[in-house]
């Protein structure tokens, strides 16, 4: 081989190999940066709406775990007094997100788009939130908890 | 070849004028009445049929969870809630609804009924009332998304005379009957023709 | 019959008339006119450079299928690859330039680049042995009994039949074009050159037939310089150029069905021989020679009528059986797929079987009476039989399909295009907005208009229909009278399958 040509081959190798490698860490990179300028310091949970099933979830429903994870409902602890965040999204159909118990919501929840809430919920305690769209068969059953742990517990 | 020329602009010409004149209507106009019901992912009827003056009265439902119906032509959108009588419906040139939502401006009261083309703002309303004075097919389709299908969910009404259709058949034949007649032209190849 | 080349340059000027029997209407030698292109084509660089961009967004789209939000119409590889990618290559490079996006496939990318051990310069053992190509892998040939395109047939008629899922989950885009990748990769180290390209890609099965009829075609300058040609090197490879991975041989070159325009022949002829040229859209003079060939213009032109009912239809039933895996109605989705197979391979060919077969009754009635005349016996004229007649007739579909995808195209781009602006924003449904641009609402762009685009398009692709169809008849007969009985029947079926479309799109 020539060097010039192996030259040639090298640099293109090493593009090839460069974004191979960078174009998956750039994304989570952007991404998680995206959510930490959200949080500020504060918790952030990740909501996702499934009406398939009927549940308000955090196990992370994406493209290649939406079809064959069946998602658990979802259990969001925080401390009283303390603000966190919440990003709402939905993987299939249209939903409404509220807490009645607090008087939050409800708020419209679209597909592949996120809400953020940034609460604060200073009264310990266990809060239900669920889905005031009727969203399917399992609308009814679509239901998370917020568990609010006072200072002593 | 000026008279191939001439052939199929005729015979093309005449298609035309008899697709015209295959899709006039002369009936009086009528006043319709329809509940379309939006599922996942296809609206029943399926196909609304009317004519060119008629009032369309249209009520909306959906049977699972929340569609859209997204006019062509009419310049109407709706966003359809299930296990509810009443729609919202605004038009989509002069409002939009994740902005109208966003700055609060959702209707709170139910009306029986509007006519689109006096239609401002977002309404909810149990009824919307269409004048039928544009005629063609148009689509209707869902505008929220509704799961994996969404995108080709839709219906369509047809508001005759739907001319593209009537004209576009009348051109198809008399093209084909004009290549039909044609003559071969190719100085280099008609020595070949027998007599 | 003279043939009357466009373009004279003084060195062709100087010999006698270049042989180029494919050249009969007008064609131009880009590469003549625009030097720089040639120039470009040559240039080792180019076809990595092309394929590059295209692997980092495939790449992309995979990674989104994977990790961004299931809901399509918000995640980059559904509204890239299937509002984006296909409408651009139905209504733009496969009428303008054929085959143009098998320069830039990165799918058999990665196999090709490992056959080679090259990315971007050619490899060859020695001068002795001719500068023959060395390929890493088994190097085994592929089996003559595929030598054809029925693999690509069935492959794309399977996919076909999932397409509902395929073009709504980014993960069943994400894990088929992922799957072609890995099937080119291993064939490519079991068989020399692009056998996936060549025999199995669905993709390129049916840009192989619309690239008959397309714009762009790659030819020999002149066939007696290739027939003088010692080397061979766009066959066997050279210093400049690899052997043509596609297993076509320039020398002989007359239609554009297996060429996959990667021009390593441009790199590799020695005489400068090869050129890429320009002809008028809807050629009348290529042919289609087999029946593999014929089914495939059969298939693709039922399927557009197919999708045309379950995605662009407005009957629920259909879209309820193609969503198989949604409403789990497996019993609908077997009728469904019986329903597509069959009108493929079945009902179709045999309607138009029986078309061809009353053409022949009607040509021959209408010249019971005629003598033959003596230039047309001579060239084999008069009395074409049946197999001839099919094959024959069969090419008018090409246009007439490729019309009829571009007509039902349409519609996506127009009506879900606003999609690629929000998703350039958020490609991965992540909430992102890079651009500004995320939270912009669907919105059709002049959506009532779309038919009468859709009944013009079905009328060009008829007339490009017909006129091939009676160059076609015209040359099987070589008698107008006979012609024309001869055309009647096609030209009833071509008729016919427009006013289908049209209630299709615009009824």
């Amino acid at each position: 081989m020539r060097w010039k040509d192996g030259l040639k081959e090298g640099v293109a190798l090493a593009t090839l190999l460069l974004v191979f490698v960078g174009l998956p860490w750039a994304l989570r990179a952007y991404e998680n940066g995206q959510v930490r300028r959200l949080a500020t310091g504060r918790p952030v949970f990740t909501v996702y709406a499934n009406a398939a099933f009927g549940t308000w979830t955090t196990t992370p429903l994406v493209g290649w775990t939406y079809f064959w994870r069946k998602p658990e409902p979802a259990h969001i602890q925080v401390r009283a007094g303390q603000p966190f965040v919440l990003r709402i999204t939905a993987v299939d159909v249209h939903h409404s997100f509220g807490i009645p118990q607090l008087g939050i919501g409800p708020y419209d929840v679209e597909p592949g788009r996120f809400l953020k809430l940034e609460l604060k919920v200073d009264e310990p305690g266990l809060y239900t939130f669920m889905c005031y769209t009727v969203c399917g068969r399992h609308h009814e059953k679509m239901m998370g908890t917020l568990e609010v742990v006072g200072e002593g517990q | 070849m000026v008279r191939n020329v001439l052939v199929t602009a005729l015979l093309v010409l005449a298609g035309v004028g008899g697709g015209v004149w295959w899709a006039r209507s002369t009936a009086p106009p009528q006043e319709i009445v329809v509940d379309v019901e939006a599922r996942r992912y296809a609206y029943e009827p399926p196909v609304l049929r009317a004519r060119q003056g008629d009032v369309l009265r249209l009520r909306l439902r959906s049977t699972d969870v929340v569609h859209g119906f997204f006019l062509e032509g009419y310049d109407l959108d709706a966003r359809i809630v299930p296990e509810r009588p009443d729609f919202e419906v605004w038009r989509p040139s002069e409002v939009q609804w994740a902005e109208a939502e966003k700055r609060g401006e959702l209707p709170t009261k139910t009306e029986s009924s509007v006519e689109v083309s006096s239609l401002q703002g977002i309404r909810r309303v149990r009824e919307v009332v269409l004048r039928l004075d544009r005629p063609g097919r148009f689509r209707y389709r869902c505008s929220h998304t509704c799961g994996f299908m969404h995108p080709f969910m839709q219906g369509e009404l047809i508001v005759t005379p739907n001319y593209p259709f009537h004209v576009g058949v009348g051109a198809a034949i008399g093209l084909t009957l004009a290549f039909l007649a044609w003559r071969p032209v190719d100085p280099s190849r008609r020595r070949g023709t027998s007599s | 019959m003279s043939v009357r080349p466009d373009v004279m340059t003084e060195s062709v000027v100087d010999r006698p008339a270049p042989k180029r029997p494919y050249l009969k209407g007008r064609w131009m030698d880009l590469g003549e006119r625009v030097r720089p292109l040639q120039g470009l084509l040559r240039w080792r660089s180019f076809q990595f450079l092309a394929i590059l961009p295209n692997l980092f967004l495939f790449y992309f789209f995979i990674l989104a299928a994977l990790w961004g939000t299931p809901v399509g119409n918000r995640n980059i590889m559904i509204v890239f690859v299937w509002i984006l990618w296909w409408f651009i290559l139905i209504t733009l490079w496969v009428p303008l330039a054929g085959r143009l996006w098998c320069t830039m496939c990165p799918i058999p990318a990665l196999g090709e680049w490992l056959q080679r051990l090259r990315l971007v310069t050619v490899r060859f053992a020695s001068k002795a042995k001719g500068f023959k190509n060395v390929l890493f892998g088994l190097n085994r040939k592929w089996p003559r009994a595929l030598d054809n395109i029925w693999l690509q047939n069935l492959l794309f008629l399977t996919l076909a039949t999932f397409s509902a899922l395929l073009v709504t989950r980014p993960i069943v885009s994400a894990f088929v074009l992922g799957g072609m990748i890995v099937l080119a990769l291993g064939l490519a180290l079991v068989f020399r050159h692009r056998v996936f390209c060549r025999y199995l890609c669905p993709v390129s099965g049916f840009l192989g037939l619309y690239a008959m009829t397309s714009s762009v075609a790659l030819r020999s300058r002149d066939w007696d310089v290739c027939v003088r040609c010692p080397t061979k090197g766009c066959m066997l490879g050279s210093e400049n150029g690899w052997g043509c991975p596609w297993m076509v041989y320039m020398g002989k070159l007359d239609r554009s069905n297996y060429c996959g325009l990667c021009f390593e022949c441009l790199k590799s002829c020695p005489n400068d021989n090869i050129g890429l040229f320009v002809r008028p859209f809807g050629v009348t003079e290529t042919r289609i020679l087999h029946l593999d060939e014929a089914y495939k213009a059969f298939i693709m032109l039922v399927l557009a009528a197919v999708y045309s009912v379950t995605l662009l239809g407005p009957w629920g039933t259909f879209k309820d059986w193609a969503n198989v895996t949604e409403t789990g109605d497996w019993r609908g989705f077997l009728a469904y797929a019986a329903l597509v197979w069959g009108a493929c391979l079945v009902a179709f060919p045999a309607m138009y079987g029986l078309l061809v077969k009353v053409s022949q009754w009607a040509s021959r009635w209408r010249g019971r009476r005629v003598l033959v005349p003596a230039s047309a016996s001579a060239n084999g004229a008069g009395e074409p039989d049946f197999r001839t007649l099919f094959l024959r007739f069969s090419y008018p579909l090409v246009p007439l399909g490729l019309l009829a995808w571009i007509a039902f195209s349409l519609p996506l781009f127009f009506v879900n295009g606003s999609y690629i602006v929000s998703v350039l924003s958020d490609p991965l449904g992540w909430g992102w907005d890079l651009l500004g641009t995320a939270h912009v609402p669907w919105k059709p762009l002049i959506p009532e208009w779309v038919p009468v685009l859709q009944a013009g398009v079905l009328l060009g692709g008829l007339a490009v229909a017909l006129r091939t169809g009676w160059a076609i008849a015209w040359e099987l007969w070589r008698d107008p009278r006979r012609a024309r009985w001869g055309l009647a029947p096609m030209a009833g079926l071509w008729l016919m399958v427009t006013v289908g479309f049209l209630w299709l799109f615009t009824g």
